[in-house]
């Protein structure tokens, strides 16, 4: 059944392909004229070596285009972008995480309506919803979307055997009690021999194990209509459940977690953590830095369930989406590369899953035929599709973030109890949500 | 007396040499750890590596400091800007010192006071609004952005600082050339350039060092990466690849301080009387 | 100051012209600027999204009442401010003394104590700073030696800020020169007289030589806190604002406003009480100078 449905639609998108091709002569970019045009994205090592073969197919296809490329790490990505898009010197196509789409959006939207290029881009390559979840609240669409991703446990293998664990704890109490296990012996202070079953690398791991907590034993997301969804009595529960991983020395104390706070960090780097909660997408960056690149010794799981039965909490959101420049010089040459990048095989043979599991239609038949999506890949990205489990998109705006970061840090080091921090919460989150209209 | 006169000199010897190893630990320490593994550097205090542990095999990856470019190309982009900025600020510095210094004009008190107060405000003061005048002047992404104030005396500590330097001068010099009928500008250039030498010199180098520090500017005014400087170019280190070897990082910052070493040793007296020229008499 | 006369066959234009540079400098990057920053300091401007209205001065009082954060950033501004700048100076002031003996190698040590102050904020330094002070580092190291208990100094809100003001102790080297510059100044005549009657070394510069170098040790303080208020790199990367915001520095606060989120109204209204606080202390100290300031003509 499967099978047919992929033939079908193998089938569909050859006859569309064709069909664009013949219909605008779109073939051959500004009409075979000499054109520049920039791209950006953030990943790692494999991903930039993907695009820039993919660039360079299409440069060798279309001599006229010159592409030019900007990368880097995630960290700081977003910070260069909206230095970039403030100084009006955006690259004409930018690799974009969904929030900025939103937080970008809605009346000042500073991306191009993709709807306008829809003559060389062919959205009908992607769901309604999922064009859904790139469009503004004005109805612009801001981005086409790549995937959808998802955050997964990455685990210590010598460490749980070492406890004599067979398979990652799957509740938030076997957790506590392997941490227990494993923070025997710790100091106070990290001397360079703790052990920790859980080691968040850095707060934004933090913010996200918490709010997936939050969300997964509420069933709420984060907000509607400006409004904060979660009670402080709500939000104190989380706060309690955090308290019960410090105390435990599951996760390291305020003061035992030292900078810097990434997978450079040496606890993790010298494999003294436990598991970590990445990106399904970015995986490789963090593993990449344990006991210098020890693959072999990472497992992934998924996050253990907050109560006993309860399901094992899953936070999913659109992986990545593509947006052109609203100050483009060449946005129909923009499209045309964009169009190329997912629809072409050539491109999606070069690419392979370097952007993550593609859920357009094209490059989900190619990465589907090629069986580019396997094992544990492949069962996250069922396990994500099945969950609803969406806190929206302003979860990450940094308006909102940076207030929950300075709580978690004041209750982590004991400046406040559970209860304080979860009336800062509530009360910081809604002004937040007051301030951005 | 004699006995306690040596004491106390063995005394400060031994404070001035404690705090040389103070001072120089940290920069041995890094430069050290550019031979070691991962594994050598944490929790480790020894400068060196391990006896047959230490390694060079950073260096290669240190020099390809980028995907694209090794460091050579950031040495060239951070030069872009400084030279013309170390050019801009001597020029523009050294005209304005030289009217403040030599003549007296209505007006006069207004100007020393506006240097004065501009050395008091913090650069980060201004930036917002250069920010958006650069961006419509399309400056942004640009070395100019860099530099372009530079060549209109906005570096009040070096207006002031030459401002002091040309006080210790005798007028006497350019007044024999007044005589002379040399006119303002070739007094300057003719009289005096050849005795502020010392001070210029000492402007530019401050100049250069510092911009070779300089990590807030490039960060706010340039954003594509074949526009990097070397400083972004080291943070870029720490952030850009997927698995970090701190020795590839401190080779990296290593041979990112080798010009800047060199020169400082090179040129320390310049350095140490600029530093004595700012303090001043007044 | 010049005798009337002189330079009689210029023209009075001539100081002009040549300070033509610095006028179109004061104008275009030092006055426009800092007009316009008080203009969007009253406005809701946001580069991106656009000029979204005058608000009047709400973004004064959202800062000064609504955003605790700007409090903590106050506070921890001022206790590095307030606790690095003595110590540098005295650490600075300390050297020079010693340095100022006629010791063999003077020359050495000089140039070799100013490395520090061009390393500055250098990324790699920030890297080391950590390694130094993390919870096995080197410095907890010595201090078991001591028989201490290890300290948290990245992590503990009393202690981080000291491991940055230690930073800024490491760079005295420069505010030293200027120090031994002044006290190389000072007539050995005075010091004569002192030894006759008996007075030690350190009674001799307490006493003699701090009234003369005054004026020096204002421009270093002036000098020094600047450069305390401007810290950036270091915060940045070594201690990355925290704990608990014990290091979010006003200068890194109000960068964040301006070049992370671009909200340029509210980072312009923390420009203008950034200024006003820097300006109010410096006025203090030139002040306050009128009565341990001594010029000796």
């Amino acid at each position: 059944m499967r099978k047919a449905i992929s033939i079908v639609g193998l089938l569909f998108v050859l006859v569309l392909s064709a069909g664009v091709c013949a219909a605008s002569e779109a073939g051959i970019p500004n009409n075979g004229e000499p054109a520049t045009i920039r791209i950006s994205w953030w990943g790692g090592d494999a991903r930039h070596e993907a695009i820039i073969k993919a660039l360079d197919a299409y440069m060798a296809r279309y001599p006229n285009i010159t592409i030019r490329h900007e990368f880097g790490a995630f960290a700081g990505w977003m910070d260069n972008m909206v230095v970039q898009l403030a100084g009006r010197a955006e690259p004409d196509i930018m690799q974009v995480n969904y929030a900025w789409v939103h937080a970008f959006g809605s009346g000042t939207n500073v991306f191009l309506d993709l709807n306008t290029v829809s003559h060389i881009l062919a959205l009908d390559e992607w769901t309604p919803e999922m064009l859904q979840s790139m469009t503004t609240a004005d109805g612009q669409l801001g981005a086409v979307p790549h995937g959808m991703t998802g955050r997964v446990i990455i685990y210590n293998r010598q460490m749980l055997a070492d406890h004599g664990l067979t398979a990652f704890p799957a509740t938030f109490d076997e957790w506590i009690e392997y941490g227990v296990k494993v923070a025997e012996g710790n100091t106070p202070l990290d001397q360079g021999n703790n052990k920790y079953a859980f080691f968040p690398l850095g707060p934004e791991t933090l913010d996200i194990f918490l709010l997936t907590i939050l969300t997964n034993s509420t069933g709420k997301g984060l907000e509607a209509d400006g409004k904060m969804l979660h009670t402080i009595d709500e939000v104190e529960e989380m706060f309690n459940i955090f308290g019960r991983f410090i105390e435990s020395n599951t996760i390291p104390s305020f003061e035992q977690h030292e900078p810097p706070f990434d997978a450079t960090n040496p606890v993790w780097m010298q494999g003294r953590g436990g598991s970590a909660h990445e990106w399904v997408g970015n995986i490789f960056l963090s593993a990449g830095n344990f006991q210098e690149n020890n693959l072999d010794g990472l497992g992934i799981a998924l996050l253990p369930a907050v109560t006993p039965g309860g399901s094992q909490a899953i936070l999913q959101r659109p992986s990545l989406g593509h947006a052109i420049s609203k100050n483009s010089a060449h946005p129909e040459v923009a499209a045309h590369l964009l169009n190329f990048l997912y629809t072409d095989e050539e491109a999606l043979l070069l690419i392979a899953n370097q952007l993550g599991v593609p859920l357009s239609r094209t490059a989900a038949e190619i990465a589907e035929r090629e069986g580019q999506i396997q094992g544990l890949q492949k069962e996250g990205l069922d396990l994500l599709l099945a969950y609803p489990g969406d806190m929206g998109p302003l979860f990450e705006d940094p308006n909102m973030r940076q207030p929950r970061y300075a709580i978690y840090d004041a209750f982590r080091s004991g400046a406040i109890n559970a209860r304080t921090a979860a009336e800062r919460y509530v009360n910081e989150q809604q002004a937040a949500l007051d301030a951005m209209r | 007396m004699s006995i306690r006169k040596k004491i106390n000199a063995a005394l400060r010897y031994a404070i001035l040499i404690a705090v040389g190893f103070l001072l120089a630990y940290p920069l041995l320490w890094m430069i050290g750890s550019a031979f070691k593994h991962n594994i050598d550097i944490f929790g480790n205090l020894a400068i060196l590596p391990p006896p047959g542990r230490g390694t060079l095999e950073y260096f290669p990856a240190a020099w390809q400091i980028s995907h694209d470019h090794t460091m050579a190309f950031y040495y060239v982009n951070t030069l872009r800007f400084l030279i013309p900025r170390v050019i801009g600020t001597v020029l523009s510095c050294t005209l304005t010192a030289y009217a403040i210094a030599r003549f007296s004009f209505p007006g006069k008190k207004i100007v020393f006071t506006l240097v004065i107060v501009t050395l008091l405000m913090p650069e980060l003061a201004f930036r917002i609004p250069i920010f958006m005048l650069y961006r419509d002047l399309g400056l942004i992404d640009t070395f100019a952005s860099l530099y372009i104030q530079e060549f209109f005396a906005v570096g009040s500590f070096f207006v002031f600082m030459m401002i002091q330097f040309m006080r210790t001068i005798p007028r006497e010099l350019d007044e024999a050339a007044c005589i002379d009928g040399c006119g303002p500008l070739r007094t300057l250039w003719h009289v005096l350039i050849p005795v502020l030498r010392p001070i210029i010199i000492t402007v530019g180098l401050l100049t250069f060092m510092w911009g070779m520090n300089d990590f807030q500017g490039p960060l706010i005014f340039l954003n594509s990466p074949d526009k990097r400087v070397l400083s972004l170019a080291l943070r870029g280190l720490l952030q850009d690849y997927d698995v970090t070897h701190y020795g590839q990082i401190f080779a990296a910052a290593f041979m990112g301080l080798i010009p800047t070493l060199a020169i400082f040793f090179t040129c320390s007296k310049y350095f140490v009387e600029g530093a004595i020229t700012s303090g001043g008499k007044e | 100051m010049l005798k009337p006369g002189e330079h009689k066959r210029n023209k009075w234009l001539t100081p002009y012209l040549l300070l033509l540079p610095w006028i179109i400098g004061i104008l275009l990057f030092r006055a426009y600027p800092i007009v316009m920053s008080f203009w969007y300091s009253l406005r809701d401007f946001h580069p991106i999204m656009g000029d979204r209205g005058f608000i009047g001065l709400n973004n004064y009082s959202w800062l000064l009442f609504r955003f605790p954060s700007f409090w903590r950033s106050v506070t921890a501004t001022l206790r590095y401010v307030l606790i690095g700048t003595p110590m540098v100076l005295a650490a600075a002031l300390f050297i020079a003394f010693i340095l100022n003996f006629k010791l063999k190698g003077v020359n050495l040590f000089r140039t070799a104590y100013y490395v520090p102050s061009i390393l500055g904020g250098n990324v790699a330094v920030s890297i080391v700073w950590i390694q130094l002070f993390s919870a096995n580092g080197p410095v907890n190291q010595i201090l078991s030696v001591i028989g201490l208990q290890p300290i948290s100094w990245l992590r503990s809100e009393t202690f981080a800020p000291f491991t940055l003001i230690f930073l800024s102790a490491w760079q005295f080297g420069s505010v030293m020169l200027i120090f031994l510059a002044a006290l190389q100044n000072v007539s050995q005549s005075l010091y004569e007289a002192a030894s006759i009657d008996g007075a030690g070394k350190w009674k001799q510069f307490v006493s003699i030589t701090m009234p003369i170098i005054t004026p020096v040790i204002l421009f270093n303080t002036v000098n020094v806190l600047l450069r305390h208020f401007q810290e950036f790199n270091a915060a940045f990367l070594i201690t990355n604002r925290g704990p608990n915001q014990a290091t979010d520095f006003l200068n890194i606060l109000i960068y964040e406003y301006a070049f992370v989120r671009f909200q340029f109204g509210i980072a312009s209204a923390m420009t203008w009480l950034f200024l006003a606080a820097i300006g109010l202390l410096t006025l203090i100290l030139f002040l306050s100078s009128k009565y341990w300031v001594h010029y000796s003509d």
